[in-house]
């Protein structure tokens, strides 16, 4: 039986900000020349946010094509992290992590590491990364065709739409120690490395927050043999 | 822009996030072990804080601020994420209609 499960409303919600914000990248590329093909299937195969409109926006502005590729990817870093993170939830077979591999972004992953089995972590994992995608790819072909239409999306506040969506997706981590050890930490690199530092390179840089949320992680066990404290189930090894 | 440019990016993205379910994500995984689920909370909270502050590389105080802040006290106070992203938006958006 089909039930309605409770990663749905927030994928879907997600998703249909995340397309809005798709939106307003379709009009920007198409301000910077990019045509219909083109837009559509860098948000087909790319499918990377920010990395996206800073490629465009290198380029537009004189840059090289590998200063471009080269920022971009400095941003899509990231999502190789998030791989160790959702592996546990994926398809064994080497075919199905190719195909998988396509829709790991920030918020499937958030979504899967949010549930408390495997079953409901493969699910939101995919649920919220293909609907995702689809807004993401839909958004970007709705902004291209409205070209400048929509007026200044910074007087609608959508600019602090995707942090508030992080905030959401980071609360219920903070109610752990380790958790808020993690957060605070990050948040501290990032804020010191953003002037000195690329795009992309402050969020890298917050791993090393890792080191002090471990440590207390650790020291709140009382019995080393006592368990994981994941807050998720430890997948089978493959 | 050129077809190049998109399709070196494509290429480099699909990699990066093979990389990251394959063989990376193994070693990444087995070293972690029991902590790889605070490795996603770094990131977002980097995430957070680069998205509220930063423009183009310099630390800015703006409406963001205002807007994520009331976003964070909605998400403590158990919001759903609906809420937290519209009250977010709309304290963005009251403010800069103000300033």
């Amino acid at each position: 039986m089909i039930r309605p499960k409770h990663y749905w409303r927030d994928g879907v919600f997600m998703s249909l900000a995340v397309g809005v914000i798709g939106v307003t990248f379709g009009v920007f590329a198409d301000a910077a020349g990019l045509d219909l093909a083109q837009i559509a299937v860098l948000s087909t195969l790319a499918c990377a946010g920010a990395a996206q409109f800073v490629v465009v926006g290198v380029i537009d502005s004189g840059g090289t094509g590998a200063a471009a590729v080269g920022s971009a990817l400095l941003l899509i870093a990231r999502y190789a992290l998030y791989g160790p993170v959702v592996r546990r939830f994926l398809p064994s077979s080497v075919p199905g992590r190719l195909v998988a591999a396509q829709f790991v972004i920030d918020q499937s992953t958030a979504m899967a590491v949010a549930q408390t089995n495997r079953r409901d972590g493969s699910g939101a994992f995919w649920f919220t990364g293909v609907t995702l995608w689809l807004c993401w790819i839909a958004g970007s072909v709705v902004g291209t065709a409205l070209g400048g239409v929509i007026g200044d999306p910074e007087k609608w506040g959508l600019d602090a739409a995707l942090p508030a969506i992080f905030v959401a997706l980071l609360a219920p981590h903070l109610r752990s120690a380790p958790g808020r050890v993690a957060a605070l930490g990050a948040a501290v690199v990032a804020v010191a490395a953003v002037p000195f530092t690329a795009a992309g390179v402050p969020i890298l840089l917050s791993v090393v927050a890792l080191a002090p949320a471990a440590l207390v992680q650790v020291r709140r066990q009382q019995d080393p043999h006592d368990g994981p404290t994941s807050r998720t189930e430890p997948g089978p090894t493959p | 822009m050129s077809w190049t440019v998109i399709l070196v990016l494509a290429a480099g993205a699909y990699g990066i996030r093979v990389l990251g379910v394959t063989t990376l994500g193994r070693i990444v995984e087995q070293r972690l072990g029991a902590v790889v689920w605070l490795l996603p909370v770094t990131l977002f909270s980097a995430l957070v804080v680069v998205m509220t502050l930063d423009e183009a590389g310099e630390l800015v105080l703006d409406g963001r601020v205002a807007g994520v802040a009331a976003g964070a006290v909605a998400a403590w106070r158990k919001a759903p994420m609906m809420v937290v992203v519209l009250v977010a938006m709309a304290s963005t958006a009251g403010l800069r209609l103000v300033a």
